[in-house]
């Protein structure tokens, strides 16, 4: 009797590896690879809001749906939907160029997940890419570029109404 | 009673506008241009026209008022264009306590004290002019004596 228990766990141990090794190579044979990527950050502003518009850009070799992106920084996760996404087919890959904005991106690094389907299948898959940031976003300007922008404005204010006090004495002399 | 010259202050109107205009554009374009790495202040530029002809109209009636002394219209010309500038700064999101902090407290001390110069400007003028009329005066008293 203990042995037949013995047996039977042994093949249920084997069933068991056996299954998770198969869903595994199942799994990394599906796996897309993806090229070149790279990335661009800019700051914008839209409706008076901060935000952060980041353009990526890769190549695969096969044809992919991205469903969608999930940007996550610190506590904050974002999800930007692409189900529209169309790639420029290359001759023998697939150029993808998504633009995207972030809200509230102060400091450190965002992990972008990319979920995306294959052509013929649908199962969702996703692939991890890490965008850094820095603390360039939280300041606008360095005191200096400020301190310009401050002395430009004062300059043009005071030339502004040396102008206009010009004109007002050049027409009290006039009606004189 | 004077007689309201029309053709004269539209003229006067006009080129103040295009005075303010610039001043706005100007500013807000070099910071827009150095803040954001974009030109997105051109969207904007419809509430920047608007600001500036009714900023330009109320500077106009502004400068008619005589019984005051010439530093005293410089102080008034030049403290109405300098709030304008700021608070169309807050309403374009440019001169905010949250992100631009040091651009505020730079162009606010670079605003007071460009006043200050300007007023010592117009003072020290005044003062010169005073002086040659006073010169020639006596001059002519002289002369006549």
């Amino acid at each position: 009797m203990k042995k037949f228990i013995t047996i039977i766990l042994t093949l249920f141990l084997m069933i068991s590896v056996f299954a998770t090794l198969n869903n595994f190579i199942v799994h990394a044979s599906e796996e897309i690879e993806f090229y070149n990527f790279d990335f661009d950050t800019d700051k914008i502003r839209e409706n008076g809001t901060r935000k952060v518009k980041i353009s990526i850009s890769f190549t695969t070799k096969e044809e992919i749906r991205i469903d969608n992106l999930v940007a996550k920084i610190e506590n904050q996760t974002q999800t930007i939907n692409l189900k529209n996404q169309q790639p420029i087919k290359t001759d023998d890959s697939y150029q993808y160029d998504i633009e995207f904005t972030i809200e509230n991106w102060q400091v450190g690094t965002v992990k972008l997940e990319i979920n995306y389907f294959l052509i013929d299948s649908f199962e969702k898959q996703s692939k991890i890419f890490y965008i850094p940031g820095g603390r360039w976003i939280e300041t606008d300007l360095s005191i200096g570029n400020s301190v310009l922008m401050g002395v430009i404005a004062a300059v043009t204010v005071a030339s502004a109404t040396l102008i206009i006090i010009e004109i007002n004495k050049k027409d009290i002399l006039d009606e004189k | 009673m004077k007689k309201f010259d029309f053709k004269r202050n539209l003229l006067n109107l006009l080129i103040i506008f295009v005075t303010i205009f610039a001043l706005f554009t100007i500013n807000f374009a070099g910071i827009s241009e150095v803040v954001f790495n974009s030109n997105e202040f051109s969207n904007n530029l419809g509430i920047i026209l608007l600001v500036s002809f009714i900023s330009s109209i109320i500077a106009l009636l502004l400068t008619k008022i005589n019984n005051i002394s010439l530093a005293v219209q410089v102080i008034i010309i030049y403290s109405f264009v300098s709030i304008v500038f700021i608070l169309l700064g807050f309403i374009l999101y440019i001169y905010d306590y949250e992100y631009n902090t040091s651009l505020f407290i730079a162009t606010t001390i670079s605003l007071i004290t460009g006043l200050i110069i300007v007023c010592l400007f117009i003072i020290i003028k005044s003062k010169l002019i005073d002086k040659s009329l006073n010169l020639n005066l006596q001059h002519f008293k002289e002369r006549d004596q």
